[in-house]
């Protein structure tokens, strides 16, 4: 039926319709060309402008369809490409176009024409994607569309500073990535000037590999109404100065991968409300030694500015930074945090009670944890030291924990099902904690149910769910 | 007992000559006046009902939340239309489809849900069941919501068309769809030769 898999046979048809030729219709051409152009919008290009041979009546219904979505490799040579191109966005054509997707992995396409045409024709949504190798600056037109909802730029040229008037008043998603903004001079104005030129912008994305410029950068983000921020910088080696300042009252959702250097300064953070810290703070290792310095007080500033959210995700780096942190500085008690998402080496199982402790409230907990699970009872252990064992139970395992999700797959060892009992005997209102089982390293399937029905649940109530 | 009674008259007699009393009766009459016509109806309750008459003579009572999930009946209730409304376009069974479809998006969405992802899940496998019909169906589905003007369920239909044509050749889309060739050879060679990188099978 509808959705099923796609067979090559011709004679598959609908359900219901008849076999015979005479009775049949031919409903899809009754349609009025809008909707058949609609239809073919969900498409990818290719598979529209293939229906161009069906009949006459399709030959060029796909040239009407207000989505492109293009990749210069799909030609057999770059001209082609080009021509096109040009034959989509004649500048004498007027119909609306409301998305277009472009990869362009050569140099000599006619794109800002082309990026022209898509903004008098009252474009929305624009995704342009170029390579290192290629050097496309994006028109001027571009910074005065009044119809843009969500501009992605990939690897472009962007200036903004000849420019006295900028305008985006529609944009709501902006996607930066690895941007070069005019000269490097240039940067910090351009870059500012494209933010706060958006007044109704919500979601933005910024990435940047942190060579990208020899001298101290700071990029501005100014914004009344911005709410979700991911920052990723690329590090080749540590650079100096190279920083963010953020002043956005409604950020709610902020996502870096950053080594949170010396001028990454949020202003008021209290509106955050999810955050994912990938990477960040940058050190390797967290000495006693750091505390004094200015990088364990910034560590220090961003953990109490982050104290109020809701929802937190935390790569492995990261979280072993914050425990060693946390062995020479208490941590902050992040009072409101009712869901965590958690990915650390076995290694730092140990300190997970020790993290938790800050999360009073915790209601819901995914667990991911790196790392052969046979190095969970390698030769390192025995028993007066053993790799997985947790010294204590954190308030929120009593009184506020419902939900554990565990998305490494176990296989059954007995460490693993150290760390399964552990949350199992210690809950005391546990509802639902979920596992996965490797199906084909378990030893003994029967077993592993066997021993995991065995252990004593601390929440009458607890739910048990193996996938 | 009548002493008793004096605090409770004393009472009742400040408040009936009380400023706040007679300000609250003005007020009460203001409201109840409707100084702008069709102030009152613009309010969304969900005890109002709305009347749909089909082209097949078949009738509908909606809630007026849910009728407003078509922009063609929300403009149509906004400008002052209050008897039932006539779909000439739109048949029995079809608008049947149509209204389950509106009860089953007007109840989910609410500010509160957007973010909520498995409330969406939940209703993207609902849509995927409703669905799978057959393609006379369909079509007077895609048709439907056209005229209706409901964004959500034209998506819906036209994607799911989509999804037949997605990946097949021209002559498949033919048979699937009963589409007529009626080009000549030496035309479809020339489409073909227009978008020689479209037909190309290694791209």
């Amino acid at each position: 039926m509808f959705g099923s898999e796609k067979s090559k046979s011709p004679s598959r048809r609908w359900k219901g319709s008849s076999e015979s030729r005479l009775e049949e219709l031919d409903r899809i051409s009754q349609l009025p060309d809008p909707l058949i152009c609609n239809i073919l919008s969900h498409l990818p290009t290719k598979d529209a402008v293939k229906t161009s041979v069906c009949s006459a009546r399709w030959r060029s219904l796909w040239l009407w369809v207000p989505c492109l979505e293009l990749s210069s490799q799909s030609f057999s040579d770059f001209k082609a490409f080009m021509s096109f191109g040009d034959r989509f966005f004649d500048s004498n054509r007027v119909s609306c176009i409301n998305k277009v997707k472009l990869d362009i992995y050569e140099d000599g396409a006619d794109l800002k024409s082309w990026i022209d045409a898509t903004i008098k024709r009252k474009i929305q949504h624009l995704h342009v994607r170029c390579t290192p190798c290629t050097d496309y600056e994006m028109p001027s037109s571009l910074y005065n569309c009044e119809t843009l909802v969500s501009l992605k730029l990939h690897e472009v040229r962007v200036s903004l500073v000849d420019f006295r008037f900028v305008s985006l008043p529609c944009v709501k998603t902006m996607h930066l990535k690895y941007i070069r903004y005019g000269n490097e001079a240039n940067l910090e104005a351009s870059f500012k000037r494209l933010v706060s030129c958006c007044p109704v912008l919500e979601e933005l994305k910024i990435f940047a590999y942190e060579w990208m410029s020899r001298r101290a950068q700071v990029y501005r983000v100014v914004s009344r109404s911005l709410k979700k921020l991911r920052i990723k910088l690329e590090e080749d080696f540590e650079t100096l100065g190279l920083g963010f300042v953020i002043d956005a009252p409604l950020l709610s959702c902020l996502s870096i991968k950053d080594s949170l250097s010396e001028n990454f300064i949020i202003n008021n953070m209290d509106s955050i409300a999810k955050v994912d810290l990938y990477g960040i703070f940058g050190l390797d290792d967290f000495g006693e030694a750091s505390v004094v310095t200015s990088r364990g007080s910034r560590i220090r500033g961003f953990l109490l500015g982050i104290s109020k959210v809701r929802d937190m995700t935390i790569c492995r780096c990261t979280f072993k930074l914050i425990c060693q942190y946390s062995r020479f500085q208490p941590l902050p008690q992040f009072g409101y945090m009712s869901h965590l998402f958690v990915t650390l080496r076995v290694s730092d199982l140990k300190s997970l009670p020790t993290f938790l402790e800050s999360c009073p409230k915790l209601k819901s907990l995914i667990l991911v944890w790196d790392g052969n699970s046979k190095k969970m009872h390698s030769d390192g252990d025995d028993l007066h030291n053993p790799i997985i064992h947790f010294a204590s139970v954190p308030e929120c395992l009593l009184s506020s924990l419902e939900f554990v999700d565990i998305k490494t797959c176990i296989s059954g060892h007995a460490p693993e099902m150290k760390v399964v009992e552990y949350f199992l005997k210690n809950s005391a209102i546990l509802m639902k904690i979920t596992l996965r089982l490797n199906y084909y390293d378990c030893a003994n399937e029967k077993s592993f149910f066997k021993i995991l029905m065995a252990i004593p649940r601390r929440s009458a109530t607890c739910e048990v769910v193996v996938l | 007992a009548f002493v008793e009674n004096i605090p409770e008259i004393y009472i009742l007699s400040l408040l009936f000559f009380s400023p706040h009393f007679l300000y609250l009766l003005i007020s009460v009459s203001v409201l109840t006046m409707d100084p702008i016509p069709g102030l009152s109806k613009l309010t969304v309750s969900s005890s109002k009902k709305i009347v749909l008459n089909c082209s097949d003579g078949k009738s509908f009572e909606i809630d007026e939340a849910v009728a407003r999930k078509s922009k063609l009946i929300a403009d149509m209730i906004e400008s002052g239309c209050d008897g039932p409304i006539p779909l000439q376009n739109v048949t029995g069974k079809t608008l049947e489809k149509v209204i389950e479809y509106c009860k089953r998006h007007v109840v989910e969405f609410g500010p509160s849900d957007e973010d909520d992802e498995e409330a969406a899940e939940k209703l993207a496998i609902w849509d995927a069941e409703f669905i799978k019909v057959d393609e006379e169906t369909i079509f007077h589905l895609i048709l439907a919501a056209n005229y209706l003007n409901i964004e959500g369920l034209l998506s819906l239909t036209c994607k799911t068309v989509a999804d037949y044509i997605k990946d097949k050749t021209p002559e498949e889309v033919r048979q699937i769809f009963g589409i007529e060739n009626d080009y000549t050879p030496e035309e479809e060679e020339a489409v073909r030769k227009e978008n020689v990188w479209a037909f190309d099978p290694n791209q």
